[in-house]
């Protein structure tokens, strides 16, 4: 009969977190994501307004 | 292992009600779901759902003390059928020990007192400024919808299509010639971000389709903040009822939307010659690609977890880091072994994993705060140019580069907004953990 409570004090008991399934909405990398950010959005948005001459 | 749990305060979370005899019982809506499928647990564990969505997964022992908690009967009468069917006996003082000390504070058990205070799983790399898009009915009707895709005739069908159109998108300099034409116009521009982020949304949808599929229920599509950066996100967390098929699909699902996807745009590209539709379809490569990344909790995360067998990888840092810090002391393996309970092939890949991890992150997170002056720097002068460029676009009455700088500058500033969330849940976690020290002392 298990009544050694060291052994009962073993027993497992682990919460599993919420499962939650992401998608990114930029392809921004955790290392340096303002530099890609920058990369990706700021210096294509300026290509673009070059392109066309919106600013310069 | 309760490690980064934390009770939550608000009064939703009394689930455990008062207990009128000494007869342990099961808290109402509490759901038993038998062994958790596609485990390499070298001791199996079994699932419950407690009524509030919080999943936990309990030793053989446990389980079945708690299958026999009806209510109706008492604590010997419990350790009577407890040790009928189980390989261990156990007594009434047994049943009450476990009852009291590891059932009922968890809100899985009433004896004595109702538990007011439950804990929850709370991780610290977890979603913050969350809201809802489609709440959970929604997403389960999108997701019977969508649900057909899944079919394997539909799966082979799509991959093979994908595969003819990448071979020729990317050998016929076509995606190419696209991606040019659509960077120098701005609504082409616009365009191509919108599709992006319908490919985003969809992509969740393909999770809810593949966990729906299964036989389990989506919960709901939102928008939040991961770590750093904007993400949608989709709640699955009833695919733990699923076997490790039923659960790979549920990862799968998301990538596997993506190349419907790509498919999609690809065909209407053929279709109408549009550039800004095949140039999305090349960017959606790269979000595929994002999507396969182990260390965080992408898509990746879940398929390594869910290949190896291990539900919860990122809760098995801290034991994995203790027992690598005390090998080589006597017994201190074994003990390690005992308490990572893993198979000898998972436990490698989950030592592996944590030891890619831990630098990926801590590095990360240091060239982030070393480099934030300069980040910061960066991102106030874009935001000035970005704002002269809307005054300009407003003034020549042009929408599109209005609307593509307003979204350019709200990307610059989000990942500050969600490193500043993460400090401060490290700061509150560090204030708690000092405030239980100064306690303990007393």
């Amino acid at each position: 009969m298990v009544e050694d409570m060291t052994v009962l004090e073993r027993e497992h008991v682990e919460f599993l977190p919420s499962r939650e399934a992401l998608g990114g909405l930029v392809n921004v990398n955790i290392v340096v994501p303002v530099n890609l950010a920058i990369a990706v959005l700021g210096s294509a948005a300026l290509a673009c307004q070059n392109a066309v001459g919106i600013i310069r | 292992m309760t490690s980064g749990i934390r009770p939550k305060r608000d009064e939703e979370t009394v689930i455990a009600g008062s207990c009128d005899s000494e007869n342990p019982r099961r808290v109402d809506g509490l759901q038993l779901l038998g062994e958790y499928r596609g485990a390499a647990y070298e001791e199996p564990r079994f699932l419950v759902y407690r009524p509030d969505g919080q999943a936990v997964l309990l030793t053989p022992l446990l389980y079945r003390v708690l299958t026999h908690l009806d209510g109706r009967h008492s604590l010997a009468s419990v350790a009577e059928r407890v040790s009928a069917d189980h390989d261990r006996a156990i007594g009434p003082d047994g049943v009450r020990y476990l009852v009291e000390q590891k059932l009922e504070p968890l809100g899985l058990a009433v004896l004595g007192a109702p538990v007011e205070q439950v804990p929850t799983a709370d991780p610290l790399l977890s979603l913050s400024a969350r809201g809802v898009l489609f709440p959970a009915r929604m997403v389960r009707t999108i997701a019977r919808l969508f649900a057909p895709l899944h079919l394997p005739a539909v799966v082979a069908a799509t991959l093979g299509t994908l595969l003819a159109l990448d071979l020729w998108m990317f050998t016929s300099g076509q995606a190419d010639a696209a991606i040019r034409t659509t960077v120098g116009d701005p609504a082409a521009m616009l365009v191509g971000v919108g599709l992006l982020l319908v490919s985003t949304l969809f992509h969740e949808c393909g999770h809810a389709a593949g966990c729906h599929y299964g036989g389990a229920r989506p919960g709901a599509i939102g928008v939040g903040l991961y770590v750093v950066f904007p993400v949608f996100y989709t709640n699955v967390t009833d695919a733990y009822r699923l076997n490790r098929a039923g659960r790979l699909r549920t990862d799968l699902g998301g990538i596997y939307f993506n190349a419907v996807f790509i498919v999609v745009l690809g065909c209407a590209y053929l279709t109408s010659g549009y550039a800004p539709l095949l140039a999305a379809a090349v960017l959606v490569h790269g979000q595929i690609i994002q999507q396969l990344m182990p260390t965080l909790r992408m898509d990746g995360y879940y398929i390594v977890a869910d290949l190896v067998g291990v539900p919860n990888l990122f809760g098995l840092i801290g034991p994995i880091v203790a027992g690598l810090a005390r090998r080589g002391r006597r017994g201190g393996r074994h003990a390690w072994r005992a308490e990572i309970n893993l198979r000898p092939f998972a436990r490698r890949v989950v030592i592996a994993w944590v030891l890619l991890v831990i630098p990926f992150l801590a590095g990360g997170l240091a060239v982030m705060l070393l480099r934030a002056p300069t980040y910061i720097g960066i991102a106030w002068r874009s935001t000035a140019e970005r704002w002269t460029a809307v005054e300009q676009a407003f003034t020549h009455g042009q929408v599109a580069t209005i609307l593509i700088d307003t979204f350019a500058t709200l990307m610059l500033w989000l990942p500050w907004v969600g490193l500043g969330f993460l400090l401060a849940r490290v700061l509150q976690r560090a204030v708690r953990a000092g405030i239980r020290a100064v306690n303990r002392r007393r």
